[in-house]
């Protein structure tokens, strides 16, 4: 099958798209910006306790359980930003290589179309949510230094089955769309993937009961009432239709 | 063994059949030209062997299918299909590494060595290329992957004619030889008349005439001569004839030129000539 291959097929996706490195490399450096501001800039931590209250374990306890929450709120800011890299991402990894044709090229190496496909779904689904994890866990390295530990455990601990709900549950099938629109699209693939799904919402809460769109589209944006199994079947069963499409249509595209 | 083996080839678009039972085998040690206007499906043609679209009939590239059996194919087959198609946005480093990490043929000694001539160097990206230097590249690319079949279809298209002369000397001294074959389209036959040694002319969708490039001056001649003819001998046909001011040419196929003598100026047609004979609009055989 050629797996021997798809390092230098993701060497490739690295290469073509600087915003995987460039946006995380960006996040690291805004939460250095703000370490630094409040070591020697205008940010500050130090409330201004009445002085009775400044030796209370209590309160020294309380202020760190802010900091953790604001460093919480910045890694949630982490993942959202890197979804949204994820999503631009796979919109367009199939359709600028249409677009300068250098699909042509590509094509008339050994690699089948399977493989490419596979590639582009490894980086969305696979390192882009390491470059997630690794990213939160430079961050509260920047913040609390040695003591970082104690603060991921903790987070990890509550956020990683989050993380690995929204992916399998709706990165999945969202990425899986989105790569097939990147194929598929004549002009515009944001569009295709953007259009498409409203249409069906509109044609179906002004003819139907809003059922379908519902369980099909807003929920996998939104959240699924229930992380269940046929749920993530029906997910899956999408995801697995979108990619088969996209890798025979990438085969007869002349 | 024949490389490529092509039989009952047959294409459409929706309800127009750009190819009609085409037939074409290619073995070791040639260099053929596919040769015809534009929509005569020379390209499509090529775009079936290489697996780029489905077609009805049968067609083998090293007893693989093409279009079902590629990426096979692909180890022992390289081609050019467009050379304006590099990734811009690569490095020519980068571009090297990505082929030798994919191609299990791919020489990067050898495409450094192919390389060192030109004012290409690794640190370039390709878009900062010419349009002569990224064919350049393109080409060194390929001459470096050891497989026995080239496919490039007009792969001079728009270049000047120190690039395009450069370009067919690369493919003869550093592909060509007794075990390897090269298949080029073009429209434009003065472009690689002097490197082929087989020529294949194709017209609507059917290959109308094939011959080597050897047997060109045993089987084809042509006859220049001031005098209004009528041949009286039947088996004198023309397959074309040009009318011009001072004299006129006329085109013959499997004609004994000892006949023909006394007629007049008995020359070797070039493939122009033979070009225009099997693709001209007014005169048929």
């Amino acid at each position: 099958m050629g797996l021997n291959k798809l390092p230098a097929l993701l060497r490739r996706e690295v290469l073509e798209h600087k915003n995987l490195w460039r946006v995380p490399l960006v996040l690291i450096g805004i939460a250095v910006l703000v370490k630094l501001s409040l070591s020697i800039g205008n940010l500050s931590i130090n409330f201004d306790l009445p002085e009775q209250l400044q030796l209370d374990d209590d309160i020294d306890s309380a202020v760190d359980l802010v900091v953790a929450k604001a460093l919480n709120s910045m890694n949630h800011m982490i993942m959202l930003v890197m979804f949204v890299v994820a999503i631009f991402y796979a919109l367009s990894c199939l359709f600028t290589e249409r677009q300068d044709e250098s699909v042509l090229f590509w094509r008339s190496l050994p690699i089948s179309d399977g493989l490419t496909v596979a590639s582009k779904l490894v980086i969305a689904l696979i390192a882009i949510p390491i470059i997630i994890v690794a990213c939160q866990a430079i961050v509260a390295v920047i913040f609390f230094g040695v003591d970082a530990g104690t603060y991921l455990s903790n987070y990890y601990g509550s956020s990683l089955s989050v993380l690995g709900k929204i992916l399998l549950w709706s990165m999945l099938p969202v990425i899986a769309w989105c790569v097939f629109c990147s194929e598929v699209a004549s002009k515009n693939p944001f569009l295709f993937a953007f259009i498409t799904p409203i249409i069906l919402i509109l044609v179906d809460k002004l003819f139907l009961n809003g059922v379908v769109s519902q369980t099909f589209v807003i929920n996998r944006l939104y959240g699924v009432p229930q992380y269940d199994g046929s749920t993530l079947l029906w997910g899956v069963l999408f995801s697995a239709v979108c990619v088969v499409l996209t890798v025979i249509k990438r085969g007869q595209r002349i | 063994m024949s490389f490529v083996s092509v039989s009952k080839l047959q294409k459409k678009y929706g309800s127009k059949t750009v190819l009609h039972n085409v037939d074409l085998e290619i073995g070791p040690g040639e260099i053929v030209g596919l040769i015809g206007p534009n929509g005569a499906g020379k390209s499509t043609l090529l775009k079936c062997i290489m697996g780029l679209i489905r077609y009805s009939g049968s067609l083998s590239v090293f007893g693989h299918n093409p279009f079902s059996n590629r990426t096979a194919m692909l180890e022992k087959m390289s081609y050019i299909a467009d050379v304006a198609s590099l990734p811009n946005w690569m490095k020519v480093s980068d571009l090297l590494k990505f082929v030798a990490d994919t191609h299990p043929k791919f020489d990067m000694a050898r495409a450094r060595e192919l390389l060192v001539d030109t004012p290409i160097t690794e640190s370039h990206r390709v878009e900062t290329l010419s349009k002569g230097m990224k064919t350049r590249l393109h080409l060194a690319i390929i001459l470096a992957i050891n497989t026995d079949l080239l496919i490039l279809d007009e792969p001079t298209l728009g270049l000047d004619v120190l690039v395009r002369r450069d370009f067919q000397d690369r493919l003869v001294q550093d592909y060509y030889n007794q075990q390897r074959s090269i298949l080029i389209t073009t429209h434009q036959i003065d472009e690689v008349e002097s490197i082929l040694t087989r020529v294949v002319f194709i017209k609507e969708g059917r290959i109308t005439m094939d011959f080597k490039i050897a047997d060109l001056k045993t089987r084809y001649a042509k006859l220049v001569t001031d005098q209004n003819i009528v041949f009286s001998d039947p088996t004198l046909k023309p397959i074309y004839q040009r009318n011009l001011p001072e004299k006129t040419e006329l085109i013959f196929v499997d004609v004994d030129p000892a006949k023909l003598a006394e007629y007049g100026e008995i020359q070797t047609p070039s493939l122009e000539d033979l070009f225009v004979a099997t693709n001209s609009l007014t005169v048929e055989a």
